[in-house]
């Protein structure tokens, strides 16, 4: 084999071929459509997908070459500028419309809010979800400690926040996973970014209580901190905190450092709604920029 | 794991290599890397699209740029298309690999 020194033509032809599969791609009626909000790129999509994986701390599983170092870099002035726009715009828009105080939302309330939020981060939050709503949806959200995943799991194991310790029993659902070995990224991001729901008071709950708790168990649901626009997509993952606490959420610790309350009291006021998202395509963690499909 | 779902099935690896190791200047190797991905990702999509019914095209498209990673991808296409779709991936890719080795003459 050769070594080539010039490559040119090759790049000149290699465009042509490119150009070609573009056009035959964009010929499906879907494609076309979709292709107008997304990219084609496919370094576009190596790039996000990089973000998302190092976000769960699962880059290092990679087994594939990345082609990240030959292509050029994105400018992270230019993401944490799109990142610090939405928070901006969605504590602007939230600021004069959401109650300051634990509450349930009212019906024009729920829907003021959940319009901002789709407008805001593309997503569809929902106050009441499959006829399912619960005794708050704005309320005091703590701190909670990190949940075992497995039965061999330590507080060694989980790679952050490892400042929060661990809890000594188990989460509402069990475990996560049943074994080590059976673990799963979805088990290890439920873990991460989950969340924390009285369902246990809900007036229903006992009677209810298979349908309810099949429904909430890991239902995903979005936690926004309206005081500073952060958001972050989460799973219901225990039920509390007991009413006495004065709080009606909990969240993980990457989730309270999500919405920045994981320092001080670490506590705060939060919006704290179900996502309609049947095909399960939006991602847990942070949701800093409009989630575009 | 793979950053996108397909690339274990892909020989992006080796073209990757071949194109560092060529005597080009930097900036052409970096430009053929991305049209090499570009022409893989393309190709992969068209050929899963023209084979996956109708109905599932869009929650495909979402899910492949809402989690590129995402292994349940192929077990989505494994269910809806058929469960030898990873060797027709595979064989799909060879064949647009194949072709941008001939454009790069290696």
């Amino acid at each position: 084999m050769t070594p080539k020194t010039d490559l040119s033509q090759a790049i000149a032809n290699l465009e042509k071929q490119s150009q070609k599969l573009h056009k035959e791609l964009l010929k499906n009626k879907t494609a076309k459509k979709f292709y107008t909000r997304s990219t084609l790129l496919a370094h576009t999509l190596r790039e996000k997908s990089s973000q998302l994986l190092a976000g769960a701390g699962l880059i290092g599983t990679i087994l594939a070459t990345p082609m990240t170092s030959d292509i050029p870099p994105v400018h992270s002035s230019s993401v944490t500028a799109s990142a610090l726009d939405t928070q901006q715009e969605l504590l602007k828009k939230l600021a004069d419309i959401t109650p300051h105080r634990p509450t349930d939302l009212e019906p024009d309330q729920a829907e003021k809010i959940e319009k901002v939020i789709k407008e805001t981060l593309g997503v569809t939050a929902k106050a009441t979800l499959d006829d399912q709503s619960l005794n708050h949806q704005v309320g005091y959200i703590g701190y909670e400690q990190h949940l075992k995943r497995y039965p061999s799991d330590s507080l060694a194991q989980h790679d952050a926040e490892q400042v929060a310790g661990i809890a000594p029993g188990l989460g509402a659902w069990g475990y996560f996973a049943q074994s080590e070995s059976q673990f799963t990224t979805q088990d290890y991001l439920r873990e991460k970014y989950y969340s924390v729901a009285q369902t246990l008071y809900l007036p229903n709950w006992n009677a209810d209580f298979k349908y309810l708790r099949d429904w909430y168990q890991y239902r995903k649901v979005l936690v926004v901190n309206p005081a500073n626009g952060t958001a972050v997509v989460t799973v219901i993952g225990d039920a509390g905190p007991a009413e006495w606490t004065g709080k009606q959420f909990g969240g993980s610790p990457e989730v309270m450092e999500a919405l920045d309350l994981h320092l001080g009291p670490r506590k705060g006021l939060v919006l704290f709604l179900f996502i309609d998202d049947p095909d399960d395509m939006v991602p847990l963690g942070p949701l800093n920029q409009p989630f575009n499909l | 794991m793979s950053i996108i779902f397909y690339d274990h099935l892909t020989p992006r690896d080796k073209i990757i290599v071949i194109i560092k190791e060529s005597k080009a200047p930097e900036n052409q190797k970096g430009k053929a890397l991305q049209l090499v991905d570009d022409i893989l990702h393309q190709g992969l999509v068209d050929f899963i699209l023209k084979q996956l019914p109708e109905k599932h095209h869009r929650p495909f498209l979402k899910r492949l740029h809402s989690m590129p990673y995402d292994p349940e991808i192929l077990t989505m296409l494994k269910e809806r298309i058929a469960d030898d779709i990873e060797d027709r991936i595979k064989e799909e890719a060879d064949r647009l690999v194949n072709k941008v080795r001939q454009e790069l003459g290696l």
